[in-house]
Formats: C-alpha cells, structure tokens, sequence
C-alpha cells in the first residue's frame, strides 16, 4: 500500500506501510542524531565563549569545524531517516551510513587540534 | 490494525518533546549570545528556527494523543517534522557561524 499524500513522496510511494513501532524507533534514531547535532553546535559555542587560551586562528579552525559538522549531522540524520523509512517500507536490509563515521572522524580531529593548540 | 502492545509511542512523543525543547532553549541561548554581535541580524534565523521548533513540539503532542485514544496507528506522519527540526539545527548553527566570524574581522 503505497501512500502518495504523505512527503517525501520518494520514501512513501514504495513499499507498505510497516508496523508503526519500527517507524516510531527509527524517528527515536533520528531525534537522537538531531541531539548529538546540537551538543556538536555546543561545543563550537564553548570554544567562542570560553576564554581557552589559543590562538585565533585555533579557534577559528575549532569553532568552524564544530559547527559545520553539527549542521552536516542535522542534514544527514534527515536523510538517514528518510532513506531507513523507506528500506523499512520495502523489507530491505537498512541501508548503510557512513556519517558516524564522518562524526568520529571530525571530532578526533577537533581533539588533535585543541591539544596542540593548548600546548 | 496493529494495537499498541508497548508505551513506545509516547517514548517516541517524549523524545519528540524533549529534542524540540532542546532546540527552542539552544535557540534562546544563541540569541542571547550573538544579539551584542549580530544584533537584528540573529533574530531572523532564530526565530525561524523557534517557530519550527514549536510547531514540531505541538505536532507530536497531537500525534501521542491520537495514538493513545484510539489505539489506532496516529494521523499521518511524514517527513516534514524531522526536516523542521534537521532545518532549525542548521539555522542555530548557521548563526553561530556568523556571529563568530564578525567578531573574528573586528
């Protein structure tokens, strides 16, 4: 049963509809994701108000990366969302993601540049 | 017809309230933060993003009492709540963005 008023209709107009309990999990997901987007938003606003003791351009380079990967986050957790409702639809196995990955990555490299900003 | 057998919905309405809270507060500390810097500028995006945390807010109110009346599966739920609160996250951020770089040209 596919269901064309409901958006996007990419994710809706396959497959039928699951039992809600798996859709209600997958937006707990998302929410989740959306969270993790906004403590990444936090730390960036951490950086620019606390007085750390490095250099602007430190900061600069800190404050750029936390946001930009918070922002990144929300925007891929939509679409992870949407790509997962729509394997959920159609039986398949859930699509692979690599943006947790993507987060790790970007966190590890905020960490490397505080040390060695602090030093 | 699948009946609820658990409380996941209003788990799942709980998260809904609590990431939507989270950004209206996120929202509010930013202006807080960025209005001396921005001035005017900031309230724009912000109150975008309020508005859409709001409305998300209320929105998930409406589908947790759907669902627990008539233990039917809720209205229909799409992607345009996740895409609000997805948007307000970039706007927050986006304000970030902005206010730290004025103050970095300074």
């Amino acid at each position: 049963m596919s269901d064309r008023s409901r958006w996007p209709g990419w994710v809706y107009s396959t497959g039928e509809e699951p039992d809600y309990r798996f859709s209600f999990a997958n937006e707990r997901t998302f929410l989740a994701w959306i969270r993790t987007a906004l403590a990444l938003l936090a730390a960036a606003v951490a950086v620019d108000v606390v007085n750390l003791d490095i250099s602007r351009g430190m900061q600069v380079v800190l404050v750029t990366l936390l946001a930009v990967l918070g922002m990144v986050a929300a925007i891929a957790s939509w679409v992870r969302w949407a790509l997962s409702e729509r394997s959920i639809r159609e039986r398949r196995p859930l699509p692979s993601f690599g943006f947790a990955v993507l987060v790790a990555i970007g966190l590890v490299v905020a960490g490397i540049v505080f040390l060695l900003a602090s030093l | 017809m699948v009946t609820d057998t658990g409380l996941s919905n209003e788990r799942t309405a709980l998260a809904w309230q609590r990431t939507a809270l989270s950004l209206m507060v996120a929202a509010a500390v930013m202006g807080r933060l960025t209005f001396g810097r921005l001035g005017l500028v900031a309230v724009g995006p912000l109150g975008i993003a309020t508005v859409l945390s709001a409305w998300v807010f209320l929105e998930s109110r409406g589908r947790y009492e759907d669902a627990t009346r008539r233990r039917l599966r809720p209205r229909p739920r799409g992607g345009r709540a996740p895409l609000a609160l997805a948007v307000a996250v970039v706007l927050i951020g986006a304000t970030e963005i902005a206010a730290f770089l004025t103050a970095t040209e300074t």
